[in-house]
């Protein structure tokens, strides 16, 4: 599940030139399905009524009627439509990211109201699980809460993602990772080499007055 | 005056619902990080709507022969 959301086709806005999504989580396809379980009831309802209210009640059975009867049917359909795409669109909007550089939190609230998190992903300092409730422990999705170190202490949530706990150890695989890396830097970092003077006048090594 | 208040209804509805479609696309492809995902997910969504408009149409020309 987790390796079927990684991928190359990825991209963010405001990632970096050289940053590389590692992993996308989002929430539990749980919270995708029951909205939409609940407007397919509602469809199943209206074609029901759609089918015996005519039968029953008279008035329906008017031509003029029964076409306004139509048209607020269609009506309600294509609202159950608009909602299905607008539910599905903040699903989608939503997403955990982690980069070879960042944690990233995006929440999109409403639309042209978004808020994005991030943090150092070697900043990654202490994660905690929560699946908490019936259908979280069923169906295997949870809270993981990021706490970072440094200057830029913060806490990042990604909430009701699929397998937290597996979540959990991929995020502090990537973040050992890029600590190790770091260090690797740190350490083969060469004090002693400048870098070429790019002032000629300074480079001038002969003592000639001009 | 009936047949006005029925066009009028039917067109305030497509004007609605085509302008908070292009705001659902355009968040969609703005700010959606896959766009594979996105293009499949809207020409599902343009389909269906396109579909369910051309039966509103269909209901509201009906409605207007009647009324004429």
């Amino acid at each position: 599940m987790l390796d079927r959301i990684t991928g190359q086709h990825i991209h963010f806005p405001g990632q970096h030139k050289d940053e590389e999504v590692k992993i996308v989580f989002r929430r539990a396809i749980f919270f995708l399905i029951m909205p939409y379980i609940l407007n397919l009831i509602l469809l199943a309802i209206l074609l029901i009524l759609s089918n015996t209210l005519p039968n029953s009640i008279t008035i329906l059975q008017g031509p003029f009627i029964g076409s306004v009867f139509d048209f607020i049917i269609t009506l309600i359909v294509l609202f159950i439509l608009y909602t299905a795409f607008l539910t599905w669109t903040h699903y989608y909007l939503d997403a955990y990211i982690v980069t070879n550089q960042r944690v990233l939190t995006i929440d999109q609230i409403d639309f042209f109201h978004r808020k994005v998190s991030e943090a150092d992903i070697g900043n990654v300092q202490d994660i905690e699980v929560v699946a908490k409730g019936f259908f979280a422990n069923i169906l295997h999705f949870g809270d993981v809460r990021i706490q970072t170190a440094g200057a830029d202490q913060k806490t990042l949530f990604f909430d009701n993602i699929p397998y937290p706990y597996k979540a959990k150890d991929i995020i502090l695989k990537f973040a050992e990772a890029n600590r190790t890396v770091e260090l690797h830097n740190a350490y083969t970092y060469e004090p002693n080499k400048t870098e070429p003077n790019q002032n000629p006048q300074e480079n001038n090594t002969d003592n000639t007055i001009s | 005056m009936s047949n006005q208040l029925f066009v009028i209804t039917y067109l305030i509805i497509l004007i609605a619902y085509v302008v908070g479609s292009i705001v659902m696309i355009y968040h969609i492809f703005a700010f959606g990080i896959n766009n594979r995902i996105s293009a499949v997910s809207t020409i599902a969504y343009i389909v269906g709507s396109a579909f369910l408009l051309t039966m509103l149409f269909i209901n509201l020309q009906a409605i207007l022969n009647l009324t004429n």
